[in-house]
């Protein structure tokens, strides 16, 4: 690089434009307003704030109908490694977002299609809320075929993946519905399930109205003797006559909360890194 | 911006993927504003743009795991990697005078919000990057990295392989510069 043009003329400068220059220049950089009297700066704020409007984030503006033809010319740039292909891919891709407000494809893009790698990429947290979701999604439909052991590791998966996403409301639904799969999977894997694979995750509070069996044993046993208070017990914590059974203890199984259930706390560390 | 904190950068170098994610999002606007500054809009967008920033921070990724070897700041190896990007980009324009995306985007009608202010802006945006053409290769280097990104004085010297008193001076120099440029350029445009 040369200097071209070394206008004004190299004399020293003064320290105090130096000091009052720089200033301007971290307010600015900023993004901050401009002195009122200074055309130039009004002028570096104007075009600061140009360079930073409209389609900042490219591929949220959700907010229009997609345009199929434009997101299937795509190219599938998860087999482009080389630069090239990236560029194109993510060149067709971004075009495609921003000329026909294929938003929508993309922030709802999943693992398969061609625009998933942008909304990794462009919107990390999105992505996050919609492995999230799929995850969910994925349980569900495992655990309704009866699948119990992917069921388990989708749901562990989900968990996992929730505590990934920062907006603590978006976190609490996707928990919600996590928990919903999570009983699901209790009722459904109470019966036959072996005791290692439904560790039966109780969720407190959010009973599926066992009353109406008066006796836990026989009822949900399927004649069992079940000397294991885990799966029947877990799925009912209201202490009903026991007696009809030689089981420890009602109470144990209940609150401790399973291996399989990941650290559900909101501190994600991530949070602090920033 | 204030460069991500070191463990920050740190994680992400060893791969952690949380890490990488908010290390990305962290600089994406940044570079994004970088290549906007440099390259303009095309056909009144900044498609293009915005597309060599992706092509950056996607760079940026796969470099990542070599960062620690080069030995300087993290924004000087972001910053780095952008100017050769956008280089690219400026040669790929000239070659194929870029009129590929415009046609495109052209045929639709421009949706966004606030058509006048916005024009206004991106009139100012036009003419203020004539008139950074006048200036010299390093002194619009330091504006765009200065204004545009908003890198420190410091941050600054350590991508351009200068000392932060340097940037200094040159920066006044620049904006001395610019001062004499722009009331041709700007006679009209409301401050």
């Amino acid at each position: 690089m040369t200097d071209r043009t070394p206008s004004p003329p190299e004399q020293p400068v003064d320290p105090d434009v130096l000091w009052t220059d720089d200033l301007l220049l971290d307010a600015l950089g900023r993004g901050g307003q401009a002195p009122a009297d200074d055309a130039i700066a009004a002028v570096l704020a104007a075009w600061r704030a140009d360079l930073a409007d409209p389609a900042d984030p490219p591929a949220v503006a959700a907010d229009e109908p997609a345009d199929p033809p434009a997101v299937a010319e795509v190219v599938p740039i998860t087999r482009a490694r080389r630069r090239r292909r990236v560029r194109l891919g993510v060149a067709a891709a971004v075009l495609a977002v921003i000329a026909g407000g294929t938003g929508i494809a993309a922030a709802q893009a999943t693992h398969g299609s061609p625009l998933w790698p942008i909304t990794q990429l462009v919107n990390p947290q999105r992505a996050a809320v919609l492995d999230a979701e799929s995850a969910i999604e994925a349980a569900r439909q495992a655990v309704t075929e009866g699948r119990g052991a992917d069921a388990q590791r989708l749901v562990d998966r989900a968990a996992t993946l929730i505590s990934r996403v920062r907006d603590a409301s978006v976190a609490a639904r996707l928990r919600t519905e996590l928990d919903a799969v999570r009983q699901l999977l209790a009722t459904a894997t109470t019966p036959a399930g072996p005791p290692g694979a439904t560790p039966g995750a109780p969720v407190p509070g959010a009973v599926p109205t066992p009353g109406s069996t008066a006796v836990p044993g026989a009822g949900q046993g399927g004649g069992q003797p079940v000397p294991t208070p885990g799966p029947t017990g877990a799925g009912h914590p209201p202490p009903l006559p026991v007696p009809s059974l030689p089981v420890p203890s009602l109470p144990l199984p209940s609150l401790p909360v399973p291996t399989s259930l990941p650290p559900l706390p909101l501190p994600t560390p991530t949070l602090l890194g920033r | 911006m204030t460069g991500p904190d070191a463990e920050l950068v740190e994680r992400a170098v060893r791969g952690d993927p949380d890490a990488t994610a908010d290390l990305l999002e962290l600089i994406r606007p940044g570079v994004v504003r970088y290549c906007r500054a440099h390259l303009g809009r095309v056909g009144g967008r900044y498609t293009t743009a915005d597309d060599v920033g992706q092509e950056v921070c996607i760079a940026v990724l796969h470099a990542l795991p070599r960062f620690r070897d080069e030995g300087r700041p993290f924004s000087a190896f972001v910053y780095g990697i952008a100017a050769r990007k956008v280089a690219d980009a400026q040669r790929a324009a000239v070659r194929h005078s870029a009129v590929v995306l415009t046609g495109t985007v052209l045929d639709r009608p421009d949706g966004a919000p606030g058509p006048e202010q916005q024009a206004l802006a991106a009139d100012v945006a036009r003419r203020l990057s004539h008139v950074l053409r006048n200036l010299s290769d390093v002194h619009r280097e330091i504006v765009v990295l200065r204004v545009a990104v908003g890198l420190s004085a410091e941050e600054v010297g350590g991508a351009l392989g200068m000392s932060a008193g340097a940037v200094r001076v040159a920066q006044s120099r620049a904006l001395a510069h610019l001062r004499t440029l722009a009331p041709s350029a700007f006679k009209e445009v409301p401050a």
